[in-house]
């Protein structure tokens, strides 16, 4: 159990870091290296190495050294990051995928693919061999002393080289450092040192100690009563300075009390090191390669890696042999301060949970209102408006940045891009747009449909363009924002547009249209997402074999959304996915048809007025001037009469994306909690209604479609002109 | 008797009792560098029986280390008293002085 978590910690971390690593490799490719960019990819490397390593990945470890390897000689300016290492890289990053895959389902001990691995390791080692010499591109030989052992000696002449400048840079050491030597009468005083350890511990954690020996004179010279040992401490406090000097007011003379803050320059922690006798220092190096407090560089820079070369030789059980393993777990524990991870079933299971508690609030204030009492009735409104609260928050812990998404796209559309020779720039915008985790994972494959398409059919090639007037790199653009309760994920290019013509002819060759009806632009476009249905002109690899926007359609109805095309021949393709923001809990508003109870999405609902006069026969009445279709949800739903008499009558208006449209109820009953819960397979094909709530006397209440019924106000509109020319010509008789 | 000798096979076990702080230090030194005159190459300490112990204590364990290590010879703390062992905690010394209990 343990270990599967670490497993999956592991897992997730290295699928962030390659996702980095990726991202880092297209700015490269898109703004040119820069030392950030490249010491990114570098970084993220090493990391993954590094925690692979801590479990013994040994298939992971030895790959990625290789890609380490040849990106360090990036780094040192040795080899040219050329458009060849660049997909080489890239695919070196995708085999790291592959091997993470398959430590995520056990089966690291299998090779995913030891043909490509081989490949690859074959391809790295030929670009590591065009390497220049390190003379060439580094200008002096950096004055280092010790032992290198051969395979890094690499890797030590770049750190080599950064040695003056990083030791002015500030270490990443995050604790305290405290170096303390004794003045030697101190024990004669009636101080004990170790009292100053158990003191600070009352102000901090220790993280580590290091007691130094190196003052210990020889046997017979050395005073059992005077004091020769010194101590290193790691502290982890929020002290100040002020308070850990006076720690040591009382021995302050004489002895040497150093106190370093977090993030000292590393020449500081040079000087330490320095200071100690060899042995000392060699354990010290050891406990902070241990504790990894240092970057590997940093490390180096210090000289600290001779120095525990050194020691391994003197005192072999003194240096810890794991190395730099506790490292991701140290920082990852820094991390875990502002974030935790939690499984998405527990989450699930809260909102479950929430959604119950909405109900359950909802009888009791029901209960309430029926027994007129109103301190009780107080109560249960208090309680709600927490319950609103408490809801909001819970769901907000499932919405995710679309980003998690849109984030696959460079790498995709560079892919694709480049199979098909042609020259995009894609552009993200709106990529911190939040909604329903849920929802963000089963967005991910129609969306890549759909770039996909818009790369393969819409984007002309080239030559085409620029004969078209166009300039040559085309552009393709995501674009993710909220709109009145539901989100709009658009994908837009300016390529060549969809054939208007095409499509209708095709639609009528298929069957799908009438030769004689007259359509909308929005209506042809729509044939696109029938099952088999293509106008591409020739099949090729990625799209056109008329499978996928009848998917993209199915896959976004499931979602509760909905996906609309807007195009202009010649000058581009928008399409728009619509979702709603959540499928689990929304504020809803309850109306009455006949002895029915309705619920409308609350973001839905501009406004409610009394139904205006209007024709008899027609479904449109003039609002404040302006004509709105309306639905009659009677009618609709074939629901009997509730009561004779009762003339009046209401009409909700409602908004779904660009278009409004009225509902004409019976009566309003006011604002609800609704929990979503699926309409049974019976009533899933029923057009108009999406889902249904329990209200808080027990019944049932169906919420409706409303996108659905807007758009049937639309269709109805345009037929109307034609149902009441029909009409007139029956009455004429 | 604070500090005795003893030879099991092929180890020396040095038990020690009592202090082992300043004010003992200056009679335990002498006492526990003996060991060093001595042929046995591993020399077991029983601290089990340390009432207390300060940093005047620890510097002679490690000066002890330290002269046996140069000589070839090993240094082990066998058993400690609780009080032995807060402050071998606290000082981060287990490995130092006793690697064969750290491995354990």
């Amino acid at each position: 159990m343990k270990k599967d978590s670490a497993r999956d910690a592991v897992v997730q971390e290295a699928r962030e870091l390659l996702v980095a690593m990726e991202a880092a490799l297209l700015q490269i490719e898109m703004e040119g290296p820069t030392r950030d960019s490249i010491n990114a990819i570098f970084r993220a490397a090493h990391t993954i190495k590094g925690s692979a390593g801590l479990f013994a990945f040994d298939s992971i470890v030895q790959f990625t050294h290789q890609v380490e390897h040849v990106l360090d000689l990036v780094r040192e300016e040795r080899l040219p990051l050329n458009a060849h290492l660049m997909s080489l890289l890239l695919q070196c990053g995708d085999y790291i995928g592959e091997l993470v895959d398959a430590i995520e389902c056990n089966q690291e001990a299998e090779e995913p693919n030891a043909e490509r691995r081989a490949t690859l390791l074959a391809e790295l080692a030929e670009v590591a061999q065009t390497a220049t010499a390190p003379g060439e591109a580094v200008a002096s030989e950096p004055v280092r002393t010790g032992l290198r052992p051969a395979g890094d000696a690499l890797a030590e002449a770049s750190a080599g080289q950064e040695v003056d400048a990083a030791l002015q840079a500030a270490a990443d050491y995050p604790y305290w450092h405290l170096s303390l030597q004794f003045n030697e009468n101190v024990l004669r005083d009636g101080l004990d040192p170790l009292s100053f350890l158990y003191y600070l511990r009352s102000l901090g954690r220790i993280i580590a100690v290091l007691p130094v020996e190196g003052g210990l004179p020889e046997a017979g010279a050395m005073d059992a009563e005077s004091c020769y040992l010194g101590v290193e401490i790691c502290l982890a406090s929020d002290s100040t300075r002020q308070t850990l000097e006076d720690v040591f007011e009382f021995v302050r003379d004489d002895s040497r009390i150093d106190i370093l803050p977090p993030q000292s320059p590393l020449s500081a922690y040079a000087a330490v090191l320095q200071r100690l006798a060899r042995e000392d220092a060699a354990r010290l190096a050891g406990q902070w390669r241990s504790l990894a407090l240092f970057s590997e560089a940093q490390w180096r820079s210090l000289g600290a890696a001779t120095l525990e070369e050194a020691a391994a030789e003197v005192v072999p059980v003194a240096v810890p042999v794991t190395g730099a393993r506790p490292r991701p777990l140290d920082e990852r524990r820094a991390q875990e301060q502002k974030f935790i991870k939690i499984e998405v079933s527990k989450l699930d299971q809260l909102i479950d949970l929430v959604g119950e508690l909405v109900i359950a609030g909802a009888s009791a204030r029901l209960i309430a209102r029926r027994r007129k009492d109103s301190q009780f009735e107080e109560a249960t409104q208090a309680i709600d408006g927490l319950m609103e609260q408490i809801r909001d928050a819970a769901l907000t812990l499932r919405m995710v940045q679309i980003n998690e998404v849109f984030q696959r796209f460079p790498r995709i559309v560079r892919d694709i891009a480049r199979d098909l020779d042609k020259d995009i720039e894609l552009t993200m915008t709106g990529s911190d747009t939040e909604l329903d985790k849920s929802m963000v994972e089963r967005l991910a494959d129609p969306l890549m449909h759909i770039v996909r398409n818009a790369i393969d059919h819409g984007i002309e090639p080239a030559a085409e363009r620029i004969a078209a007037g166009k300039p040559p790199k085309a552009s393709l653009r995501l674009n993710a924002m909220h709109e009145s309760g539901s989100v709009l994920v658009e994908v837009m290019d300016d390529g060549r547009g969809m054939d208007r013509a095409r499509i209708l002819e095709k639609a009528i060759a298929q069957g799908l249209a009438a030769p004689e009806a007259e359509l909308s632009d929005a209506e042809i476009y729509r044939f696109v997402f029938e099952p088999g249905f293509s106008t591409a002109e020739q099949i090729t690899e990625l799209s056109g074999r008329g499978v996928g926007m009848d998917v993209v359609k199915r896959n976004i109805d499931a979602l509760q959304g909905e996906v609309a095309i807007d195009t202009e021949p010649g000058r581009g393709t928008v399409v728009r996915i619509r979702l709603p923001l959540t499928l689990a809990i929304i504020s809803g508003f309850q109306v009455v048809v006949g002895n029915a109870v309705f619920v409308i999405p609350l973001d839905m609902v501009v406004e409610c007025i009394d139904m205006p006069p209007r024709q008899s026969g027609s479904h449109i009445v003039a609002v404040r001037g302006e004509p709105l279709p309306f639905v009659p949800l009677r009618e609709l739903f074939d629901l009997p009469a509730r009561e004779q008499g009762r003339a009046r009558k209401s009409l909700v208006i409602v908004q779904y994306g660009q278009l409004r449209a009225g509902l004409l109820v019976d009566g309003l009953l006011g604002e609800c909690q609704a929990v979503i819960k699926p309409l049974g397979r019976l009533f899933g094909k029923v057009k108009g209604l999406s889902g249904s709530t329990i209200l808080g006397d027990g019944r049932v209440a169906l919420i409706l479609d409303i996108p659905h019924l807007v758009q049937h106000t639309q269709q109805q509109e345009q037929s109307s002109t034609a149902a009441y020319a029909e009409r007139s010509v029956a009455a004429a008789p | 008797m604070p500090l005795t000798y003893s030879v099991q096979e092929d180890s020396l076990l040095l038990t020690v009792s009592g202090g082992l702080t300043i004010f003992q230090a200056a009679e335990r030194k002498p006492e526990l560098l003996h060991a060093l005159s001595l042929p046995q190459t591993e020399v077991v300490l029983d601290l089990a029986g340390v009432d207390e112990l300060d940093t005047a204590g620890i510097q002679l364990l490690l000066l002890l280390r330290r002269e046996l290590v140069n000589a070839g010879r090993r240094l082990e703390i066998g058993a400690c008293s609780p009080a032995v062992l807060a402050v071998l905690d606290l000082l981060q010394l287990h490995e130092r002085l006793s690697p064969a209990v750290e491995a354990a």
